[in-house]
């Protein structure tokens, strides 16, 4: 799509209002053109009708990726492909922090009207975002305003701010309100286009459209330069998922070590297993223990642990945790572990409940609510969110985006999006663009933190 | 007996469609339709078949005016989908006529098909929105899918934006038939980088050999 200087002025005003290494999801017609009309100077991370995260200009040629506009696109380093399923996740679980739309209607109240393109997504997207942007053109599309829309046909949320190439309007229980007018316009001006009555903000300024520079030159990196600075804010009391299976794959062990050294107490660890790798001893060299949830429970960190498989395989050979737990020292609630995996994934994606078959009739059941459907019986399981969680991957760019190694990827792509905070232990950051955007399994919207191992670091203690 | 869901044809893919299902089909604004598959199931005298597909906001793209077709001959009873489609320009009021049109919107749609895939019965959000809280998954008879390179034990890749619906729909599905730009070795496609794994695929047919 084209854009006139006019718009382009538009949009760079309107990114004024959109907060950098955040998500926008971009709707229909002009707000598609924000990656285009900002070319790549700030780092924001646009969302797409089409499945794009991150940023892009137009390709020039055919090419495999098409943005809500049906733009043919070259992604930026740092993006990445979600297929439909992936997207609403992102969306319900709330990593959506600005939606920008152009609406097909405005009244004089601050009602407005959606195009038919953005219909699809727009539930969603006014349910699970903070703020709502409108786009408006006065000068050229002076019909799209009108005196009074019905309220049946308007969106339930009213716009935070529109913008337009006169100036940047809120809306109040009065209606419409004027608190910033382009240079080139006055109060008159903007009351010939939007009515008398509009209101005037005692604290209107002027403003030139191209005088802004937010974050022109900062690049995002969510690199951290050691564990402990990682760990650092984690306080007495908090929920922490930590990732695991049996053996040494797929455990952020640094992070570990750096977590137990920091000290934090009375935590909730929510993790598949609550420490068994150091006694089922798998791929350990002689003499050696490895790392794992142990050393925190051996510590006295822990208060409680959410888990799937708590227990030592070997009644002989008790693990942390249940010794812990035979002497009162920590609480337990297991979890079946599908149930786990998809309680984790519930939490990032922003559903309060589901229904699942399994554990029904049993003693997992106990507690809960039950529901029957079509002759099935089902149990009522939440969602799980955490304040932090650490995790490992194998690599991960500046902007967040990982990669696992094999089975090491386990519960942890999972948990990112579950954690308020999601701390990520790697073997290496790679350059931008390094990592092919169709295969990044988690996207760094979901990450805030990276640590790179150090080569010197071992496993074994 | 070694696994192989390779088909010759379209029909012979398509042979398992029968009267009253509920069928799925990918694509989104003209990407990602699974074509060939589409203009065989234009050809079958199937009935009162219950469609789940994105409808575009303009009937451009061959996938689309194939599906407008089919909705307007009378084997179409239903269609569920993401947008107002009566209301856009260029479709028919006909279309009003012969088929219900459900909405349902596209981000609680992916939600409802993948709770089917992951075995649950229901969900509810966080938020409460407009309708009723507790959303009950919808179940697909048949999925039509397209993708980019398959191998014959379905593990399945896709370019680009054309992915979209494929990878929730074939979760969601008692059948996936997909169509794949090309037939590749097993060991090809990096077992890191296969997007939908072969267990979900039923059957496969590669329109560039």
């Amino acid at each position: 799509m084209r854009i006139t200087q006019t718009q382009e002025n538009l949009l760079i005003k309107c990114a004024e209002y959109l907060t950098p290494g955040q998500v926008v999801s971009l709707g229909f017609g002009l707000p598609g053109e924000l990656p285009m009309a900002l070319a790549g100077k700030y780092p924001y991370v646009f969302l797409t009708s089409s499945g794009l995260v991150g940023d892009w200009e137009n390709a020039g040629s055919p090419s495999d990726f098409i943005d809500g506009n049906k733009n043919h696109v070259k992604l930026r380093p740092g993006s990445s492909v979600l297929g439909f399923g992936e997207r609403a996740s992102l969306i319900t679980g709330g990593y959506v922090e600005a939606v920008v739309i152009e609406p097909k209607s405005l009244d004089r109240q601050g009602r407005w009207t959606p195009v038919s393109s953005d219909v699809g997504d727009l539930l969603s997207l006014m349910n699970h975002s903070e703020r709502l942007i409108g786009l408006l053109e006065l000068e050229n599309q002076s019909d799209k305003f009108v005196d009074s829309l019905s309220e049946d046909v308007c969106s339930p949320r009213e716009m935070d701010k529109i913008i337009t190439d006169m100036c940047v309007l809120s809306v109040t229980d009065q209606g419409l309100i004027v608190d910033e007018i382009r240079k080139d316009y006055d109060a008159n001006d903007i009351k010939n286009k939007l009515g008398a009555d509009v209101l005037i903000s005692e604290s209107c300024r002027f403003y030139d459209p191209l005088s802004f520079n937010k974050g022109g030159n900062s690049k995002i990196s969510k690199v951290y330069k050691n564990g402990r600075s990682a760990v650092s804010d984690i306080s007495d009391g908090s929920v922490v998922m930590i990732d695991g299976f049996a053996g040494p794959g797929g455990m952020a062990h640094y992070l570990l070590v750096s977590l137990r050294d920091q000290g934090a107490k009375n935590l909730t660890i929510i993790s598949n297993t609550a420490g068994i790798a150091r006694v089922v001893n798998f791929g350990t060299p002689p003499g050696k223990l490895v790392i794992d949830h142990s050393i925190l429970i051996d510590n006295g960190q822990v208060g409680k642990a959410i888990a799937s498989y708590p227990v030592s395989p070997s009644a002989s050979n008790p693990s942390s945790f249940e010794l812990a737990y035979r002497a009162g020292e920590v609480d337990l609630e297991l979890v079946p572990q599908g149930t786990l995996a998809e309680r984790l994934r519930a939490g990032g994606a922003g559903v309060k409940c589901f229904y699942t078959p399994t554990g029904a009739g049993t003693l997992i059941a106990e507690g809960k609510n039950a529901y029957n459907l079509d002759g099935k019986e089902y149990v009522e399981e939440s969602g799980l969110i955490a304040d932090y969680c650490i995790i490992r991957g194998y690599k991960a760019d500046r902007f967040g985006n990982v990669v696992y190694k094999g089975t090491s990827r386990n519960f942890n792509s999972v948990m990112a999006p579950a954690a308020k905070i999601s701390i990520v232990e790697v073997d290496e950051i790679v350059d931008d663009g390094a990592l092919n955007p169709e295969l990044i399994v988690t996207p760094g919207v979901f990450v805030d933190r990276i640590v790179v191992r150090p080569s010197d670091f071992s496993p074994y203690e | 007996m070694p696994v192989d869901k390779l088909f010759n044809s379209p029909q012979e893919a398509l042979a398992c469609l029968s009267d009253g299902q509920v069928i799925g089909v990918s694509g989104f604004e003209g990407q990602g339709e699974p074509i060939a598959l589409l203009r065989e199931l234009s050809k079958m005298n199937i009935q009162k078949l219950t469609l789940l597909f994105d409808f575009p906001t303009s009937i451009s793209s061959e996938g689309s005016s194939v599906l407008y077709d089919l909705c307007l001959s009378g084997r179409v009873q239903e269609v569920i989908t993401c947008n107002r489609a009566s209301e856009y320009v260029g479709v028919s009021s006909e279309l009003v006529d012969k088929v219900k049109l459900t909405f349902v919107e596209r981000n609680l749609l992916a939600e409802q098909l993948r709770v089917i895939g992951a075995g649950l019965g229901s969900v509810e959000f966080v938020r409460p929105s407009e309708n009723a809280m507790r959303y009950e998954g919808i179940r697909l008879d048949v999925a039509l899918i397209k993708g980019f390179q398959s191998d014959h034990l379905g593990n399945t890749v896709y370019q680009g934006t054309s992915r979209n619906w494929s990878p929730v729909m074939a979760m969601a599905a008692r059948i996936t038939i997909a169509e794949s730009d090309s037939y590749v070795e097993p060991g090809v496609i990096d077992p890191e980088g296969i997007i939908t794994p072969g267990i979900y695929i039923n059957r496969i047919v590669c329109v560039n050999s």
